[in-house]
């Protein structure tokens, strides 16, 4: 299941591994022949070109890429390519097919054209001037009527309509921008409120992304001050620090997290400042996940620390006065950067799989904010009514936790120092 | 070892009873107590009868007072009453318990039985398309979010080809006794235990795989071959009973989690066990039955840690524990 197994393995992995740390014949025969080969190359460039060995890690991230950047556009992609936003309901046209088009009921068409005037009535009288100019309205007609007129020839008589918004100023075009957004297309079907699927998805890929590089990024700072601290100082601080990572380690998470997520979280002093507005359930997501998944970074971290900390550039630091602090910022991190960056990804991985889990079981991202996990809260009836619907985000969870996978699995590789070929 | 048992077991039962208290209190937290919810059904209640009922049940004293009361009734075997089933904790947790039990060691016992041979083979076959194929499976089944496995696993079965039932635990409203209530248990719980499995297999064929190349490498290994024992001999004796003992440690955790690991695919199925009562509990604040709940799943993954170390000890005379 999605709760902390991995790190449970790693605990005993390393106890299986210690004390075979010393370096591979094979790894110092390959350093040899890199010292005879004429060029000289840099350790970016060959790690490079043995993560682009890794076919499906490169795919892998190339996939991850899209996705991202799919995510990043998704305000613009939805409203200029799509012309729909992913928190417009429309109860009159629930479960829609793939494919298919929907027009705002009547009565919703006219409050949303009596608050377009409402808000600014300058635009308003731009606009009925405009349309007693072109014709399109009868001189008897009311002024007050003349935006619902607009509105009713636009479908019985488009030819004129077109005419009028192709003549027509900043206002014209802006109240037919507003007339356009009631007929929808949707090429994913529409949920149990009539929202638009496809916008969904991609607003749920930005918070789901966000979410997981979020946790990724607080796990790793988390990991990094309590692995650097309990490795560099040693003594006491390092055995009570590792205690409690261990202790943390024991623990099952996924009930954990179900406590957690249904606290109330903003009652506790210091959260509670963080925990407000509309993006609360993506902050106390990533507080509660951030804080349960640094044990097995602390951990790597405090190895690579250990092993480097006696060594002669260390200690040459040391003698020229540099702080502890930079000393662990500057020659211990960068050398722990490899196992760290892996760590995280993987561990990018299992955020979205809790991520989508919580949410999915009403615990996590809040609705009507989407979430590849909450777009499934009704996947029975979605089954019964639009199969594809129930397929869609969670394939996108599985193929973006996969494709993580295998990118952490590429860098491993080709981060590995023993495993350079070259 | 006596004394790295002992403090293994004084940790563990710190850590049981730091996390029991961090429950109470987050459950605290969570938005309505008893008294509020009678004040709620009931709006002619007095600001005194507010009060009184408050120090009646103890709700005015600080946490800590609270969380020791309620751990000494525990300890003495009151668990209380349920507020959502209005029976005592007891009679809601046998079945429970029962049910979960069922579905989580038959998913453990399947999901061994197919990835131990396969991790074996794949790691004899070590870089060949066998391999190849069981690595991508393996990474498959650790990506696959579990919950959307179990709404697939129902499309197909229950609503397009109507095999199997689409959630529940048994058939609801009949009487069946002897084999048919079995097969009417076994209707229910194939789906649910088809997703624990896969959610599950990933994990311990990459560590069987892991587990037997790690071996493979070692002197003796060498040495069986040298004296001429057959292939087989040197894979069944000298390599997979070594590889059995990290493999044993991680069955032992995977024990451990046996009411935790399957709340998602319990929720997914409506299947009703610990999981699925955690969750509910948690949700309705039913106040008693999720500290009950939610300490056992804890307790079972604390003790089956405890068991995993102490036997990787007995089974591995090489390690020392100071």
């Amino acid at each position: 299941m999605i709760d902390g197994s991995e790190g449970k393995d790693s605990s005993i992995m390393s106890a299986g591994i210690q004390g075979t740390s010393q370096v591979p014949q094979s790894a110092i025969m390959a350093a040899d022949r890199a010292e005879q080969s004429e060029e000289s190359r840099t350790l970016l460039s060959i790690f490079f070109e043995q993560f682009a060995e890794h076919r499906i890690a490169r795919a892998s991230l190339v996939f991850l890429l899209v996705i991202a950047s799919v995510a990043i556009f998704a305000p613009a992609i939805t409203e200029y390519l799509l012309g729909v936003n992913p928190y417009d309901q429309n109860i009159a046209n629930r479960y829609a097919q793939p494919g298919s088009r929907a027009s705002l009921p009547a009565s919703n068409q006219e409050v949303n054209i009596e608050q377009w005037t409402s808000a600014d009535p300058e635009r308003a009288t731009t606009l009925i001037a405009a349309a007693r100019q072109s014709g399109i309205v009868t001189s008897s007609d009311q002024d007050t009527d003349v935006p619902y007129i607009i509105n009713e020839k636009r479908t019985s008589n488009p030819e004129v309509y077109n005419e009028f918004v192709s003549t027509g100023g900043t206002a014209v075009v802006g109240f037919s921008s507003l007339l356009g957004s009631f007929d929808t297309f949707h090429a994913l079907g529409t949920d149990d409120l009539g929202r638009d699927v496809l916008a969904r998805l991609m607003y749920g890929a930005r918070i789901s992304l966000l979410v997981a590089a979020l946790v990724g990024f607080f796990s790793a700072v988390i990991g990094l001050l309590f692995g650097a601290t309990a490795g560099y100082f040693g003594g006491l601080l390092d055995n009570v620090l590792m205690r409690i990572t261990d202790a943390l380690l024991t623990i099952p998470t996924l009930p954990l997290y179900i406590i957690l997520a249904a606290a109330d979280l903003s009652k506790v002093p210091v959260l509670g400042s963080l925990l407000s507005g509309e993006n609360q359930s993506i902050i106390k997501m990533v507080v509660v996940m951030a804080s349960l998944t640094w044990m097995p970074i602390a951990r790597i971290v405090r190895g690579a620390v250990l092993s480097i900390k006696e060594s002669e550039y260390v200690m040459a630091a040391k003698t020229i006065g540099m702080s502890d602090a930079s000393i662990i910022i500057g020659h211990v991190v960068p050398n722990a950067f490899g196992p760290l960056v892996v760590a995280v990804t993987l561990l990018m991985g299992d955020a979205m799989l809790i991520e989508t889990g919580l949410s999915f079981l009403g615990l996590g991202i809040q609705p009507p904010m989407p979430s590849w996990g909450n777009m499934l809260q009704n996947a029975m009836e979605l089954v019964r009514t639009l199969p594809l619907v129930a397929v869609i985000p969670g394939l996108m969870i599985f193929l973006t936790i996969i494709a993580i996978n295998f990118v952490g699995d590429g860098l491993r590789d080709a981060l590995d120092p023993k495993a350079i070929r070259r | 070892m006596w004394n790295f048992i002992i403090r293994r077991l004084f940790l563990s039962v710190v850590v049981l009873i730091v996390i029991s208290f961090l429950s109470y209190a987050l459950m605290a937290l969570m938005p309505g107590d008893p008294v509020q919810e009678m004040l709620a059904s009931n709006p002619r209640m007095r600001v005194e009868d507010v009060e009184r009922l408050r120090k009646l049940y103890g709700l005015d004293l600080p946490i800590y007072e609270r969380y020791y009361n309620w751990l000494s009734d525990t300890l003495r075997g009151d668990l209380g009453y349920s507020r959502t089933y209005k029976v005592p904790v007891t009679e809601i947790m046998g079945e429970r318990i029962a049910n979960t039990a069922v579905l989580s060691v038959s998913a453990l016992l399947l999901s061994l039985l197919l990835a131990v041979p396969i991790g074996i083979i794949s790691a004899l076959r070590n870089g060949t398309r066998f391999d190849y194929v069981a690595n991508l499976i393996s990474f498959a089944g650790q990506s696959l979010p579990p919950f959307w496995l179990g709404i697939m696993l129902i499309m197909v079965f229950a609503e397009w080809l109507q095999l199997l039932p689409a959630g529940g635990t048994m058939t609801i409203g009949t009487e069946l006794t002897g084999i048919e209530f079995i097969l009417d248990r076994l209707r229910y719980i194939s789906l649910p235990v088809l997703v624990f499995t896969i959610s599950q297999m990933a994990v311990y064929v990459r560590f069987t795989r892991g587990a037997m190349i790690e071996v493979m490498r070692q002197d003796y290994i060498r040495t069986a071959r040298a004296k001429g024992l057959g292939e087989r001999r040197v894979v069944t004796v000298h390599a997979f009973r070594n590889a059995l003992i990290p493999l044993v440690t991680i069955v032992a955790i995977a024990m451990g989690n046996v009411f935790g690991g399957a709340i998602i695919t319990e929720q997914v199925f409506a299947y009703q066990g610990v999981g699925k009562l955690v969750y509910e509990a948690i949700i309705g604040n039913d106040f008693r039955v999720a500290m009950v709940a939610f300490n056992l799943t804890i307790a079972a993954v604390l003790i089956m840690n405890l068991i995993a170390d102490i036997s990787y000890a007995f089974l591995d005379p090489r390690i020392a524990y100071k």
